[in-house]
């Protein structure tokens, strides 16, 4: 943490390389978040390009560096927002690229991964996002409501609402 | 959040989690990636690489299968290469007249470039994207098709009057044709409610079916992935007997649809083709014309690329992707066939009148501009005339910003009105009216309007531009325009919630987007009714709201049914009231300055097929589950009777509400049945 805010206080002066390390702390979890709300990985590495430079170019907006991550998540959602797309394509996995995989997740669990990630293209685009936002994000139903513009009834409406969606999607 | 939803979301992340944990963060966005991100100011991407098994990846692309994987998307089109050689970028004027020699000297150019710089990865080229799909306004046809002439019969909601857009649904009067799944387009007689034709999907692979119908021809558009890039498939079919529709016509175009239009007999196809440079053969490091240039299939014969004359390179482009354009002629077919041209530099939205066609790129440019006060971010704007034997590049002009949509855009009175949002030097997003001679000059502007807001809605009616921006509450702007050079906000109405879709509806305006509250915007579909009869005092005189709903009308107009001649419409819409999604289509009407719900329907049949799954009533009885492949897509009406299609079945309904008045299944739909029909 307090690397984080010596971090975020240099990058609000400009220093670039700061904002780099600072943004790349939540690179993982935002790629991951836009990778499932998009469904398609290049997609998903242009969203969090243009959030980093967005954020950078912004960056006096961040009051708190605590909430440095809370703030990314924001821009990301409103990029991810502007690039919705009517198919979804659920492109997480490279075909052209196989190896072993890890010796933590057997080859069923990764399948059994795929198949529920593949249902969140059923899903409404926003209610996808606001999913998970508290899925991946792990934001809590009030800070997803600020992030999104949304009263929090609403935020908890859509998010009972998508797990319902998916629910009956894996019965299908 | 209750405490089985907090259970819910932890198993929801525990079941991710062993994927989440294959997905490898691309090196561009590790720290230095970033920071080198920031200094270069041009985004580059890499391959993302996912660890995989092989089974994983058999039963990927069987669920990628399933899902209905299509056409890629690209985000943005964003230059990759600089550095072209100063004679080939720097000319004041495109180059038309353009010889095969400046081709294959530009691609070699950029070739060399990107091998320099070692740019990325596989390109994958599909619809560049508008943050809103299509957006219209519509006048109901009182086409004389069927027997009754005075019926009066729907027609595709467009933003232009008569310029139609492709849409996945027609009616002519007495048939409809309705794209399925499947790809197939299914011909229904409503005065039988039978099902009496069918047009196959080009191949096993195309998707994006789209259609147009006019004077017996049918027009099918679609996209598929050919031996090494996207191609789109134009077909024409003469219906005249709907039971055996016969092939006029085929022509197979380099590049991903990414719009079409027809007006008057000119169908005119656009698509986005690029160059795969990382995959260009260059001999002697000289590249080869065919490579480089988009290539036509006319009637299965040989692929041939265009010719050099029919190719612009716009002055200082670096883009690899042509923005490809085929006009054909629907009634004479053209003798002499239909014609290609191309355009460097791809295009994103399409705005397109009687006579003028307007394609919109957007240029991401440079990041960090710090002398301007507005977005760095440029939309490119191309006129093309289209009307003579050829489709000619007229004017080209630039405004700072981005579009909304297509209802951004306004030729009128001489000018191209323009409203867009970009983003100030710190960061908060600002938006713009710009007025362009019809040279495409800039010749009048107002700026800051709504800052820390973003359109959401345009629509110009007149001299008037309607505007909508939101952040926490809707201020609908109006603009007065009727001063070329000085265009001037004449009121600012400030309501909860937000429009994001305007109609004009018999000198009233109508609103369809979201409602609101002091906190932002909640759940509820939202339909306003305004009185514009003085617009510079423009009042929402009446609203109605569908709790847990939400209408696809936000981002596809043509979900907007207008009927405005017997003062009703409709709109597709979702609604969530029940435990699951329902995609159906409710019908209003406008009476005295109010808005009045008359019926709302769905296609969800509770009869218990092979795959009907109950859902039990507390008092022991059960419904069937309401099953994707049900949710209407579209209405539309021809008289007094609405027609609601969906995938797996046509239904006709009494326009204003009551019992269903016929059903066709449709085979091919979810559950298969041959000739049932059901009353």
């Amino acid at each position: 943490m307090e690397q984080t805010i010596a971090a975020a206080k240099a990058a609000k002066k400009g220093d670039k390389a700061a904002f780099g390390e600072l943004f790349a702390q939540f690179s993982p979890e935002m790629y991951r978040y836009a990778l499932f709300c998009l469904g398609d990985r290049e997609a998903a590495q242009d969203a969090v390009q243009e959030a980093a430079l967005e954020a950078y170019r912004g960056i006096a907006g961040l009051k708190k560096p605590e909430s440095a991550k809370a703030w990314f998540f924001k821009i990301l959602y409103a990029v991810c927002k502007r690039g919705q797309r009517e198919k979804y394509e659920a492109d997480f996995v490279d075909l052209d690229e196989s190896r072993d995989v890890s010796a933590e997740d057997s080859a069923a669990a990764v399948l059994k991964s795929l198949e529920t990630a593949q249902l969140l293209a059923r899903l409404n685009e926003t209610d996808r996002q606001l999913l998970l936002l508290s899925v991946v994000g792990g934001y809590s139903g009030k800070e997803i409501a600020r992030m999104a513009g949304m009263t929090h009834g609403a935020v908890r409406t859509r998010i009972s609402r998508a797990l319902a969606a998916l629910r009956k999607g894996e019965e299908q | 959040m209750k405490k089985e939803q907090k259970q819910e979301l932890l198993q929801l992340q525990n079941e991710l989690e062993p994927l989440a944990r294959q997905i490898e963060t691309p090196e561009t966005l590790s720290a230095q990636g970033i920071t080198e991100l920031l200094e270069e100011k041009q985004p580059k991407r890499k391959k993302g690489k996912v660890i995989v098994l092989n089974t994983v990846r058999a039963m990927a692309a069987v669920l990628a299968v399933a899902i209905g994987v299509t056409s890629a998307v690209r985000l943005y089109d964003r230059p990759r290469v600089r550095h072209i050689p100063k004679a080939i970028s720097s000319a004041e004027s495109p180059l038309s007249g353009t010889t095969q020699k400046d081709i294959t000297d530009y691609f070699t150019a950029l070739k060399a470039e990107y091998d320099k710089n070692s740019v990325g990865d596989i390109f994958r080229y599909g619809k560049s994207l508008a943050v809103e799909d299509k957006a219209a306004m519509g006048v109901a046809e009182v086409a004389a098709e069927s027997t009754n002439e005075s019926t009066a019969v729907a027609s595709t909601n467009t933003q232009v009057a008569n310029v139609d857009e492709q849409d996945k649904i027609e009616n002519d009067g007495r048939y409809l044709y309705y794209v399925m799944n499947d790809q197939t387009v299914r011909i229904v007689d409503t005065q039988t409610m039978q099902q009496v034709g069918r047009v196959e999907p080009f191949n096993n692979s195309i998707t994006n079916t789209a259609i147009y119908y006019r004077n017996d021809r049918l027009v099918v558009l679609g996209v598929w992935y050919g031996k090494t890039k996207q191609q789109t498939v134009i077909r024409v079919f003469d219906v005249t007997d709907r039971a055996a529709p016969g092939l006029l016509k085929t022509v197979e175009q380099d590049g991903a649809l990414f719009d079409s239009r027809l007006t008057g007999d000119r169908l005119i196809v656009l698509s986005n083709d690029g160059v795969p440079l990382y995959d260009l053969e260059t001999k002697g490091g000289y590249a080869n014309y065919e490579d480089v240039v988009p290539c036509t299939v006319v009637d299965g014969g040989e692929a041939q690329p265009l010719d050099a004359t029919c190719i612009t390179i716009m002055p200082d482009s670096e883009s690899e992707r042509y923005l490809v354009i085929t006009t054909l002629d629907l009634d004479t077919l053209a003798g002499g066939g239909p014609h290609t041209s191309a355009i460097l530099g791809a295009g994103d939205t399409v705005y397109c009148t009687e006579k003028q066609l307007f394609v919109a790129s957007v240029d991401y440019g440079s990041f960090y501009a710090t002398a301007r006060a507005f977005s760095d971010v440029t939309t490119n704007l191309y006129e093309f005339s289209f009307l003579g034997a050829t489709v000619a590049l007229e004017h080209s002009g630039a405004v700072a910003g981005t579009l909304n949509n297509s209802f951004s855009l306004d030729s009128a009175d001489g000018t191209l009105r323009v409203a867009t949002t970009g983003t100030n030097n710190k960061g908060k997003t600002i938006n713009r009216i710009t007025v362009l001679d019809e040279n495409l000059k800039e010749i009048g502007r107002i700026d800051g309007i709504a800052p820390g807001e973003t359109i959401r809605a345009v629509r110009y009616i007149g001299q008037y531009g309607y505007v909508v921006t939101f952040e926490r509450t809707d201020p609908l702007f109006v603009i007065d325009f009727s001063d070329k050079t000085n265009p001037k906000i004449v009121a600012e109405l400030k309501l909860p919630g937000f429009s994001s879709y305007l109609h004009p509806f018999n000198g009233y305006l109508i609103g369809v987007g979201t409602d609101g509250d002091e906190d932002g915007a909640t759940d509820g579909l939202k339909i306003s009714l305004f009185d514009v009869s003085d617009p510079t005092a423009p009042r929402e005189i009446d609203k109605l709201v569908i709790p847990r709903a939400e209408s696809v009308v936000a981002y596809d107009h043509h979900g907007f049914l207008d009927n405005s001649t017997q003062n009703r419409f409709g709109l597709a819409y979702e609604s969530h009231s029940n435990y699951y999604y329902e995609r159906r289509f409710c019908t209003l009407s406008v009476e005295n300055g109010k808005l009045k719900l008359l019926g709302s329907f769905t296609n969800h049949k509770n009869d218990d097929g092979e795959n009907g799954q109950r859902v039990y009533q507390p008092d022991g009885s059960y419904v069937t589950a309401y099953t994707y492949e049900e949710g209407i897509d579209r209405g539309t009406f021809i008289g007094s009777t609405l027609y609601t299609a969906s995938p797996e079945r046509i239904c006709a309904w009494p326009f204003d509400g009551g019992d269903c008045l016929g059903t066709v299944e449709l085979e091919g739909g979810s559950r298969w049945n041959e000739s049932y029909l059901s009353r």
